[in-house]
């Protein structure tokens, strides 16, 4: 697999057939030299800490509690959201991504972000054939709180092509399917979760 | 021990301490809560905060008068005047951005905005009565209520409201289950109509209803004389005067109301074009086509509403060979329209409305005045807005946001990487017609998960477009 240049992905851009959108993109900038930027979304989850001791993904309540221990919170276009030292947040990209078969990205961070501590993505493949919006996991390491704003450019994908292009797209895992905003933890949809259970 | 009764004068000094003491608690707690509700909820347009604002300023003068200028005699109007504005604190905590379709709310009111005018504000919130409704104008009442008071400062009032003469608050209610369904949203066309309906109805129907008033009066008392009522003969002549006057009365409310909400039809399909005919198709499914006015609360039957909006769309309805369309992402929306065009073929609704004198004479006024009554409120429409919103002529980018939402994408933009954002109308057209394509291809579509992932699609297609319009020119000023 190779890094598909920004040029090189004019190719995926404007096929007929099964190809690479993100959407919208305000501004041409974003396509780099080999690399895309991508805008934060104005849609966050935060942990309601207070609401629960420790996270357990399996059990009674398995279905319940990841919603019951986190909080859908919309910061409109404008405004701002304070992110403090130690807190992860989930959040998501402004772009609506449509992967095809043949195409897969990585989801890292903006060096300008990194050197004041914010991470945007642990969990940072993009499979080929996913479509929605990307949910990122922002978590500030550093030591001083920062302010994100929704709509900054805040993290780059860095496409590389799978060769050859995977048979049934995006079907191993339908858990996440055109997302619009950042997704609740789905860990106890996970098919091997029972099987390492003891009762 | 038997209390001895206050003198007249001991009891009113009595009550009037109490009631000072009580109100000027409540007004405060109202201050409080709508300071809580101004301060501390997430909108994501600014008009909750201002109506939050109205209130709790009039709260914290009316408790200060209270506390000093109020007379004696006006403390029974002010706790009216309590009553009527504290429920209006529950438009405001029902317009937080977790009530509501927020992806579309700033979409919306920009076009309300367009329609009506900059200085009108807008809440969307939800009800639990399934229906859409608008409510208001706010800051106008207050201010005509709390002018009345020589005592109340109205200068320090506006100073402290921040809001302009001519500034103006609405509330639009949309069912509370329909929430995500912002198919069904271009209903809000219709409600924005009212608000220029009524100004219409201000200074226009008074003048039209006396002009037509002595003949249809004739022709109610030829009716009546046809089948006059069995009384004393001695009193026959006045029971006729009597009911006469009370259809006449009858009718003019058959009739004003017919107009209002006709008009608003109009406006609706105007500013949205076939969305908003589909959005009154399935809303008027729930009930029967053909109710007598009479029995509706003077609403016009359904079967009459859709007929006159049919007529309307006209020009969407027919085939443009010559210029590809019906093209083939939209066949089957124009298809679907054109089968719902044949309930307006038949005339059930206008047998119903022949069978009573009051609703015969009431749309015979429609009928005279339709024309003319739409085309000066069409005419409140700014120039932006003045030509009606036409399928045929948006057909092209309205078949490329249907391919889009076809393969899971918002229809947010006209084409990938154009640099061109879709507009509220065109977007609620394209959900239109892929869901009517969807159902044609397969009756038995729309499962929650299916319904889900189209109201997300667009949804997420009208917040970008949005911030697309808002932004994109001033993102370093560098088109694509």
């Amino acid at each position: 697999m190779s890094t598909v240049s920004g040029r090189g992905l004019e190719k995926w851009f404007t096929r007929k057939e099964d190809p690479l959108v993100v959407t919208p993109l305000l501004s041409h900038r974003q396509i780099g030299e080999s690399s895309l930027d991508v805008r934060l979304g104005n849609q966050f989850i935060v942990f309601r800490t207070h609401r629960f001791g420790i996270f357990e993904a399996i059990g009674t309540s398995t279905s319940v509690q990841p919603r019951r221990s986190q909080e859908r919170q919309v910061i409109p276009f404008g405004d701002r959201l304070a992110l403090h030292p130690g807190v992860l947040v989930l959040g998501c990209t402004f772009e609506y991504v449509s992967m095809p078969s043949d195409l897969e990205c990585q989801v890292e961070g903006r060096s300008s972000w990194a050197r004041l501590g914010l991470q945007v993505a642990t969990a940072s493949s993009v499979e080929p054939g996913f479509k929605g919006v990307i949910t990122l996991e922002l978590s500030n390491v550093g030591t001083v709180p920062l302010t994100l704003m929704p709509g900054i450019r805040i993290a780059q994908l860095v496409f590389r092509e799978v060769k050859p292009p995977v048979y049934n797209p995006y079907s191993g895992s339908r858990k996440y399917r055109c997302p619009i905003g950042p997704e609740f933890s789905r860990l106890q949809d996970d098919y091997d979760w029972v099987t390492f259970s003891r009762k | 021990m038997k209390s001895l009764p206050f003198s007249q004068a001991d009891e009113d000094a009595w009550h009037e301490t109490l009631r000072r003491r009580e109100l000027r608690r409540c007004l405060i707690s109202l201050a409080q809560l709508a300071d809580t509700v101004q301060f501390t909820e997430d909108f994501v347009i600014e008009t909750p905060t201002i109506l939050a604002r109205l209130i709790r300023v009039t709260a914290e003068l009316l408790a200060r008068g209270i506390d000093t200028t109020a007379r004696n005699q006006d403390l029974e109007q002010i706790n009216t005047v309590l009553g009527i504005i504290t429920p209006h604190l529950r438009y405001v905590e029902r317009a937080q951005i977790s009530q509501t379709p927020w992806s579309i709310v700033q979409s919306a009111e920009r076009l309300l905005k367009l329609a009506v005018g900059s200085e009108s504000h807008f809440i969307i919130r939800p009800s639990w009565a399934y229906n859409y409704s608008v409510i208001g104008e706010f800051a106008s009442v207050y201010r005509e209520i709390l002018s009345c008071w020589p005592w109340f400062n109205i200068d320090e009032w506006k100073e402290q409201v921040g809001l302009k003469n001519n500034e103006s608050i609405y509330c639009i209610s949309f069912p509370r289950i329909e929430k995500a369904n912002c198919l069904l949203h271009a209903n809000w066309g219709h409600e924005v109509g009212h608000i220029l309906v009524a100004r219409w109805v201000a200074a226009d129907f008074g003048t039209v209803w006396t002009a037509d008033e002595s003949q249809m009066k004739r022709r109610i008392e030829d009716q009546m004389k046809k089948n006059p009522p069995s009384v004393d003969p001695l009193f026959k002549d006045m029971v006729i005067q009597e009911a006469v006057a009370e259809q006449m009365r009858a009718t003019m409310e058959v009739a004003r109301q017919g107009l209002i909400e006709l008009l608003c039809d109009r406006v609706g399909i105007h500013l949205l074009g076939p969305a908003a005919l589909a959005a009154t198709m399935e809303y008027a499914a729930r009930f029967a086509m053909d109710i007598s006015p009479l029995q509706s609360s003077n609403y016009p039957p359904w079967r009459y509403r859709l007929r006159k909006m049919f007529e309307h769309c006209e020009p969407d309805l027919k085939d443009y060979t010559g210029v590809g369309y019906p093209n083939i992402e939209i066949a089957e929306y124009l298809e679907w329209l054109k089968v719902g065009s044949r309930l307006s073929a038949a005339s059930t609704d206008l047998d119903v409305i022949k069978s009573s004198i009051i609703t015969k004479e009431a749309y015979e006024f429609v009928s005279r005045h339709w024309e003319k009554a739409a085309e000066k409120v069409i005419a409140m429409l700014p120039p932006a807005l003045a030509r009606p919103y036409r399928m045929h002529e948006n057909h092209d980018v309205i078949g490329k946001l249907v391919l889009r939402l076809k393969q899971g994408i918002p229809p947010n933009e006209i084409a990938h990487l154009s640099g061109q954002p879709a507009s509220f109308q065109d977007i609620l057209v394209a959900a239109w017609a892929y869901k009517i394509h969807k159902i044609t291809k397969n009756p038995g579509w729309g499962n929650s998960d299916e319904y889900d992932l189209l109201f997300r699609l667009v949804l997420k297609g009208c917040e970008s477009s949005y911030v697309h319009l808002t932004w994109g020119d001033k993102i370093d000023g560098e088109k694509l």
